[in-house]
């Protein structure tokens, strides 16, 4: 039997400055400042609107025309700001190419984010499980930073951002280790 | 105007109802995955870490319900929850044919589905087959008939005799004593083969032209047998289990788990007379000539044997001659003496299809001994379980439970603690028991038995095994003598008294208390070194309560003894690369008569595929300009390595003659000799008749060997084609072949121009490093036909070694051809040629003698 094969995005993001939805509120966490909730005004409809954008803007309409085939937002919850995004399995790379090169969430939020793909599967099972597992290594760190200790990881990325002068250059050590498809907790 | 139009259909009306239901509807929300919007997750907005950790557990949460969802969404009918091995065939069309639990829900998708669901036409409710009630009238006839003969009976009885019942009784049983007296006194002058029961009058007329085994409604239910028009051996024999065991039955046997057969078929021929007799007869016969050990010696094992404490796995031969032929293979049991009996008993068993000629090689021998040996044919009295596996020892001390245990080291007592073992190599080669058991239906259902875990026992069950103190407690089992046999036969309660005895005797869930009348079932247990199996020896009626209880037994590593068919047997055999009689020796007449039925089989399959789909044989080109394949292409065609004058009639068999064999099978010791250039007596002594002997093929290269694969030696009459093929084989370290190999073709000239460029990419002048591949124009073809030496009996991927290997049989002549006496066979003189029926290309092989 033929089958239509896709690939399966896990797509986290996250918020290098201050989130939008935190601005209220007094100093937190880095931490939860990193994985902060994104605002309900960004929906699924949106998710895929800036994808497809992206993607138009990257690859032109030969890009529309092979990646938007089995396009969809399988999974989105804003509360942890975590998506998964079903893709053509020859084209998921145009895919994450435009996640990777979107930094703001669209006009009325206009927040900037890293979109970071954190796993690319070939069943929506493996992908439900790496966010279980992601989920369970993100409780256990904000654990520690409830008993009052400091991040290990969120620490060194503070002391590689303040080495470094420009603020920009946050993002590329955050991406770092993004090359293999599901590299280990390294922001 | 448009909108107040009544007639126009409104928009948001019913939908039609579409005019195929869909087969597997669609759970509406399946694929959705509820998450929480951040501003219920976050109230107001304020981000603390509390509702951190709520939000992330509560994903985690979400998404393993949506996984659970997920496959609980795939649509699955209540047949397919039953387990594999528990299903059955029907049960997608018959809700009956599914274990309770599921039936309600089987017949409500059986209604959405819209599939009819058919009654069973079995059981007392409809009555069976098309006529439905013909059963009922069946039994008023029968009952009819009955009431006449009585009538009839009664009316005779009034014209005869005349009062006096009692006297009358005493009559009859004055008679049947007399009349046993008669029979016994007539004692036979020659043995007569045994006839089976005849059987029920329901079954009689399914058991014409064979015999059932004691398992056979069992096993009809779960296996496929033989066809019912072409019994094997005049049995009705499980061919292979209907669900899937290949890897399975590897699994069970090797790694974890236990595989039993049903081995009744196996005949049973009793030995008795005094102990030179039956002696001189196996000597007559020569038993035992190929092994290394001599069975007659005084001491070891030999001596424990002929104690009745060993058995003897070996081969009998014909009589006549001085290099005589090779009956079959068979395994010796003696009984103990008895005390104040100067006369002893053994067992023979051998496989159905080498009886007839061993009970007539066996009669004749028998007469001539002084004093004469009694032979008895024991085919329907004695059947026998084999099972195999790490959980066979475990499995069978929970089933055979003895009866009693008199004092610390009789076989009785010993048994419980063999459950730990887990290969019967660990026990004496031979090792054997027998005890009476209690009828396993009493204990039912079986419980795991108990193992040693403490160190105490531990060095207990060592000081077990390391002096095997069965051998100064054995006495004679009960199962030589024919009078205990028919006794645990008919001693056998019912299945209902036995029901009534649990449901009274006892408590709840015990098993109920032995009595004095319970029947007691002699047993002979023997383990076997060669195929690391445990053989049950038992009455045939009693087969059944322990092939049932064996077939619940909870193994203690999970799961219960797998049951397995003639292929699973054939199969350990070859996974062992150990050659099973029959099919591996065509050198003796039981296997040649396989071979014979075996080529008709595969020209019958051939012939029945359509011409354009099956191998035109004519065809086939094997190089050289040879086209067709190599004699018949359905067989071993052993014909074709017999030299041209000595073919005649009596290989292929006429209507009154059973075919013989033209080849003698050579020991596989004989073999080895001949390797090292030793002289072989049996070879020196008859020049006619050629020898064949078996081996194991390993692949040099790739390729799987199948059944009926010609087989060649290195050319000999080609010395180019013969470094051809040697350059083929793969060196014994490989990694130094790989540096002499050009890593990348080299170009002679740095930049050569376009068109040489494009001419060297269409065709490479330079080879493809490494030798030659299948395909390849200059791989080697295959030797001519002076060069073939066997053909394969056995082929297949080989799961214990991970890698193809076959069971074949050579032809001495032809490998010792060319090769000056005295000199040896080296590795270069052990590679061979392997080319499948219907293949162009030959394999390159390795064979070592088994």
């Amino acid at each position: 039997m033929v089958r239509v094969k896709n690939r399966y995005l896990v797509v986290n993001i996250l918020y290098p400055a201050s989130s939008p939805a935190a601005r209220a509120g007094e100093a937190v966490p880095e931490l939860l400042q990193f994985h902060a909730p994104t605002p309900d005004a960004f929906h699924t409809g949106q998710l895929v609107r800036l994808v497809r954008e992206g993607i138009a803007e990257l690859f032109g309409d030969y890009g529309m025309g092979m990646a938007n085939r089995t396009l969809k937002v399988t999974y989105w919850s804003p509360a942890t700001s975590t998506a998964i995004i079903r893709c053509p399995r020859e084209h998921y790379e145009m895919v994450w190419a435009a996640l990777t090169f979107t930094t703001k969430l669209p006009r009325p939020i206009d927040v900037p984010v890293v979109f970071k793909v954190v796993r690319v599967s070939g069943t929506i099972r493996k992908a439900e499980e790496e966010v279980i597992r992601r989920a369970k290594g993100i409780i256990t760190r904000a654990r520690e930073v409830e008993k009052g200790r400091k991040d290990v990881i969120v620490e060194g990325v503070v002391r590689a951002v303040e080495k470094r002068a420009e603020p920009d250059a946050v993002l590329a050590q955050v991406d770092e280790g993004e090359e293999s498809e599901s590299e280990s907790d390294s922001e | 105007m448009s909108s107040n139009n009544p007639k126009k259909r409104k928009p948001g009306s019913e939908p039609v109802p579409s005019a195929k239901r869909p087969r597997f509807p669609q759970r509406a929300h399946a694929h959705h995955i509820p998450t929480k919007p951040t501003s219920a997750a976050y109230p107001n907005g304020e981000i603390n870490l509390k509702a951190f950790l709520n939000s992330h557990q509560n994903e985690i949460k979400s998404l393993e319900n949506a996984m659970r969802a997920a496959k609980k969404g795939l649509s699955r009918r209540a047949f397919q929850d039953v387990p594999r091995e528990m299903r059955r065939r029907t049960a997608s069309h018959n809700p009956q044919r599914v274990p309770k639990r599921l039936r309600t829900r089987a017949r409500q998708e059986a209604t959405e589905d819209n599939t009819p669901v058919s009654r069973g036409t079995s059981g007392s409710g409809v009555g069976k087959g098309r006529k439905k009630w013909l059963r009922k009238e069946g039994i008023e006839k029968s009952r009819k008939q009955w009431e006449e003969r009585k009538r009839r009976r009664k009316e005779k009885k009034d014209g005869d005799e005349g009062g006096e019942a009692m006297a009358g009784v005493e009559v009859d049983n004055n008679m049947i004593a007399i009349n046993k007296e008669v029979v016994k006194r007539a004692k036979r002058k020659f043995a007569v083969l045994a006839t089976p029961e005849t059987p029920p009058s329901r079954f009689r007329r399914r058991q014409k032209n064979k015999t059932w085994l004691p398992t056979h409604v069992w096993h009809t239910k779960r296996a496929r047998m033989t066809p019912p028009t072409e019994p094997l051996w005049r049995f009705a024999i499980p061919l292979a289990p209907a669900v899937k065991a290949y890897r399975l039955t590897h699994r069970a046997a090797t790694l974890r788990g236990a595989v039993a057969w049903d081995m009744s078929y196996v005949s049973t021929i009793s030995l008795e007379g005094v102990e030179a007799s039956i002696s001189g007869l196996l000597q007559g016969l020569h038993f035992s000539r190929e092994s290394e050990e001599d069975p007659w010696q005084d001491r070891g094992k030999a001596k424990k044997w002929r104690c009745g404490s060993r058995a003897w796995e070996g081969w009998l031969y014909e009589r006549e001659g001085k290099n005589p032929q090779g009956v079959a293979s068979v395994t010796i049991v003696w009984c103990v003496a008895e005390e104040g009996s100067t006369k002893r008993k053994a067992f023979i068993r051998v496989h159905p299809c080498a009886f007839l000629q061993l009970w007539n090689e066996i009669i004749r021998i028998a007469k001539v001994q002084k004093p004469a040996v009694m032979v008895e044919d024991l085919r329907f009295e004695v059947g026998s379980i084999e099972i195999m596996g790490p959980g066979a020892a475990e499995s069978l001390c929970s089933i055979l439970h003895p009866t009693s245990s008199p004092d610390g080291n009789s076989p009785q007592s010993i048994w419980p603690a063999l459950a730990d073992v887990t290969d019967p190599g660990v026990l004496p080669p031979g090792a054997l028991l027998s005890f009476p058991i209690c009828d396993p239906r009493l204990r039912d259902p079986p419980r795991t038995s108990p193992r040693a875990q403490d160190a105490e026992s531990q060095t207990a069950f060592m000081d077990i095994l390391a002096n095997w103190p069965v051998d100064a407690s054995h006495t004679a089992s009960a199962l030589f003598s024919r009078n205990a046999r028919l006794a645990a036969a008919r001693s056998l309660p019912s299945q209902q008294s036995i029901n009534r005895r649990k449901s009274t005797d006892g408590n709840f869930g015990e098993y109920p208390e032995p009595r004095a009348t319970d029947p007691q079932i002699p047993v002979l247990v023997y383990t076997s070194k060669k195929s690391k199996s445990w053989t049950v020896l038992l009455p045939w009626k009693c087969v059944m309560l322990v092939w049932r209880g064996l077939m619940r037994y909870p193994l203690s590593t999970g799961g219960n003894p797998r049951f397995g068919g003639l292929k699973e047997r054939r199969q350990i055999d070859f996974e062992r690369s150990v050659p099973s009689f029959p099919f591996d020796f065509p050198g003796c007449d039981a296997g040649w008569v396989w071979e014979l039925q075996e080529r008709a089989a595969r020209q019958h399959e051939w012939t029945k595929r359509p011409k354009g789909k099956r191998i035109e044989w004519s065809t086939i080109d094997i190089g050289n300009e040879r086209k067709g394949e190599l004699g018949d292409p359905w067989a071993c065609d052993w014909e074709r390595l017999l030299k041209k004058d000595s073919e005649d009639a009596s290989m292929t068999g006429t209507e009154d003659q059973t075919p013989t064999s033209p080849f003698r099978q050579l020991p596989s010791r004989d073999a080895r000799a001949l390797l090292a250039g030793k002289p072989v007596p049996a070879l020196s002594t008859s020049t006619s008749t050629p020898h064949l002997f078996t081996v194991k093929i390993n692949m040099a290269q790739r390729g799987t060997p199948t059944a009926c694969a010609r087989i060649y030696r290195l050319p000999s009459t080609n010395p180019d084609l013969k470094t051809k093929w040697l350059s083929l084989l793969p060196s014994a370290n490989p990694s130094s072949s790989r540096k002499k190999a050009p890593i990348t073709p080299a170009s002679p000239q740095p930049h050569p121009p376009n068109r040489d460029l494009a001419r060297t990419l269409l065709h490479p002048t330079h080879p493809r490093p490494g030798p030659p591949k299948a395909g390849d124009p200059d791989y080697p073809v295959v030797p001519a036909e002076s060069d073939l030496i066997g053909f394969v009996t056995t082929g297949n991927y080989n799961l214990a070694e991970g890698m193809p290997t076959a069971v074949a049989n050579l032809a001495v002549h032809r490998v010792i051809e060319g090769l000056e006496p005295g000199s040896s066979i080296g590795k270069e003189g052990r590679v061979c040629i392997v080319r499948g029926p219907g293949e162009t290309t030959g394999r390159l092989a390795v064979w070592d003698v088994v």
